[in-house]
């Protein structure tokens, strides 16, 4: 038993001895450990000072990008700004093209109008006429607005250079960036390998990398987004330079188209003057004469009678028929001249009792003819009464002169307010009002194909020992309804009667 | 206007003075009818006048000074002025500037030349019936 024991013991004792000795070869293992840990440490502290200044630089050249960055972001605002006011200025010179079109257009058309009262004046004249003072001042306005369109397009250009300049200046920087980048993230990655050295500290440097990295990233894509801005800026003022140059070229044109203007306007002017000389000769000193020469045959015949031979009064009889008509052409040349030269002050006027004063001024030749006018429920119209009571005294005399001799007279008066695309007439704007007139007889009528010439001044379709007359009514008739911007076209069938289509612009 | 003073004529056309002469004379007023030639002779005799006038009847159309210059110079002298009522145009010319321009300055009637004589003499019994009956300033001188 006792032997047992002490076996058992020697036993643990053997095994004590052997722990013991493994535990002293695993402590000299340990201090060796130790001592390798400590030297590690040392180590690790000295790369994680590296790794600290490496940040700092980092972080400072980060700073360095922003405020790259920021520079950038104001230049580009700058150029957004300067692009902004390119493009207003582009819409004011186009809008004050489009007034200079626009102006011409309405020159055009005085120039036109112009043509036509004079052709009808002076016949020769075919071309000239109207309000040359205003053309003049017009043109010089244009010309006015013209040179100051070719300094704001100089100006266009001169501006333009200098983004184009900044463009280049802004892309010099963003190429720069990319570098300054490129070196960032070569940086970054050294210090990734670092930082598994020390893991805590790595990782947050990692993550402060990253988001480094990250903000690179995006300022890079800032920086690229500005240089794709920038070049779009560049095409759109390659594209206002155009659009200048090309202005440049429309306003010389229109310059030119003016100064030929001018010179019409010019001539205009010298062809009025010599028009109102001849007015103001045939008022005075054609009519003198005239009505001396009538005076001094109605003397003759009324206290020479009875010396008068027969064939001596006839003669003085013609000598006085003619003298009269004379007279009527003077008087009707005039009152034609006179409705282009007096004031066309409008007003709101009933054309109901314009109708009436001609029924009582005419009476006498109503009764005569048996004639009937149908007047009634006449719109208001805003017009010139004096001038468009002469024309609707032209019209009715001359429906009431040329009735047919086998029927009793009527005139057929109406009115309406219309748009123009309801009326059947293709001068009319589809979308305007008309006040629309309309005289109709049932005379001797015309064929269709005088409907034009009927307006010409002294256009006469019967001979003067039919029908009295100097052939200006009608070309009064039109020069009026032109004188409220309207129209008038005149339908006729032979021994059927004539209608008479007035047109004009209503509110 | 003195009702049996003198009828001022201006008109520098001897043919017309002719015709106001014969028609006037046809009509048997008493009323002295005096001449005046030119607008320089008009405007001499209305400033030295000491006779009131019955009427002034007056052309338009006369060289140096028309009858609206004439018309103008006399309203400028009040003492002349308030003499020439009626002052009355009788013209050639009946174009709407011309009437314009002389009802502008005063005056109290614008007739048309007619041709025959018998109009002529109308218009002159008109104008000498009308103003007969009727009161002006120059009474009260």
């Amino acid at each position: 038993m006792d032997k047992i024991k002490s076996d058992e013991l020697i036993k643990a004792n053997k095994e004590l001895a052997f722990q013991h000795e493994e535990k002293e070869k695993r402590a000299a293992e340990l201090g060796i450990a130790n001592k390798e840990l400590a030297f590690q440490n040392i180590e690790k502290g000295k790369r994680a000072a590296e790794l600290g200044i490496a940040n700092k630089e980092l972080v400072f050249q980060n700073k360095e990008k922003e405020k790259r960055a920021e520079e950038l972001g104001l230049a580009y605002k700058e150029l957004v700004f300067q692009n902004t006011e390119k493009e207003k200025r582009a819409a004011e010179l186009s809008i004050a093209n489009k007034e200079l079109v626009f102006q011409n257009e309405e020159k055009e058309k005085r120039a036109a109008e112009l043509s036509i009262a004079n052709k009808e004046l002076v016949f020769q004249n075919g071309e000239k006429e109207k309000r040359a003072a205003e053309l003049i001042i017009a043109n010089k306005e244009l010309a006015f607005q013209n040179e100051e369109k070719e300094k704001r397009a100089a100006e266009l250009i001169i501006a333009n250079k200098e983004l184009a300049f900044q463009n280049e200046e802004k892309e010099k920087r963003a190429a720069e960036l990319i570098v300054a980048n490129k070196e960032l993230v070569f940086q970054s990655m050294q210090k990734e390998e670092r930082a598994e050295e020390k893991e805590k500290r790595a990782a947050e440097l990692i993550i402060a990398n990253k988001e480094l990295a990250f903000q690179n990233e995006e300022k890079e894509k800032r920086a690229a987004e500005l240089i794709i801005a920038n070049k779009e800026l560049a095409f759109q003022n390659e594209e206002k330079e155009k659009r200048a140059a090309e202005l440049i070229i429309a306003n010389k044109e229109l310059a030119f188209q003016n100064e030929e203007k001018e010179k019409r306007a010019a001539e205009l002017i010298i062809a009025n003057k010599e028009l109102l000389a001849f007015t103001y000769v045939s008022s005075h000193d054609l009519q003198e004469p005239l009505r001396k020469i009538q005076t001094f045959v109605s003397v003759i015949l009324e206290n020479e009678n009875e010396n008068l031979s027969e064939n001596g009064k006839y003669n003085f009889q013609r000598m006085q028929l003619a003298a009269g008509r004379m007279q009527l052409l003077i008087e009707d040349l005039l009152s034609f001249s006179r409705i282009s030269t007096t004031d066309h002050k409008f007003e709101k006027t009933d054309l109901n009792i314009i109708v009436e004063e001609i029924k009582a001024d005419l009476k006498d030749t109503i009764q005569g003819k048996n004639a009937t006018i149908d007047a009634s429920d006449l719109c208001p119209a805003n017009l010139i009464p004096f001038q468009f009571r002469q024309l609707m005294y032209n019209l009715i005399s001359n429906a009431l002169k040329f009735s047919h001799p086998g029927r009793p007279s009527r005139i057929i008066i109406v009115s309406e307010i219309e748009k123009g695309n309801k009326l059947n007439n293709e001068k009319l704007s589809p979308e305007k009002n008309y006040c629309h007139i309309v005289v109709k007889d049932n005379g001797i009528g015309f064929e269709p194909e005088f409907s034009e010439r009927i307006f010409e001044v002294f256009q006469k379709l019967h001979g003067k020992e039919i029908y009295a007359g100097t052939g200006i009514g009608l070309a009064i008739v039109k020069k009026i309804v032109e004188n409220h911007n309207g129209t008038v076209t005149a339908t006729g069938e032979l021994n059927k009667g004539a209608t008479f289509d007035i047109y004009l612009p209503a509110a | 206007m003195n009702k049996n003073g003198p009828i001022l004529i201006i008109e520098d056309d001897m043919d017309d003075q002719q015709f106001i002469q014969s028609a006037y004379q046809k009509l048997n007023y008493t009323n002295e009818l005096v001449f005046l030639d030119s607008g320089e002779e008009a405007i001499q005799y209305i400033m030295d006048m000491k006779k009131i006038p019955f009427l002034i009847i007056s052309d338009l159309n006369m060289p140096k000074i028309n009858g609206i210059e004439l018309r103008a110079r006399v309203r400028e002298n009040e003492a002349a002025n308030i003499k020439c009522v009626p002052y009355i145009i009788l013209s050639t010319t009946v174009a709407k500037n011309f009437i314009d321009d002389a009802y502008s300055i005063g005056i109290q009637g614008y007739f048309k030349k007619p041709i025959p004589q018998n109009e002529l003499m109308a218009i002159l019994k008109n104008i000498i019936e009308y103003w007969r009956i009727s009161y002006s300033p120059g009474m009260y001188l």
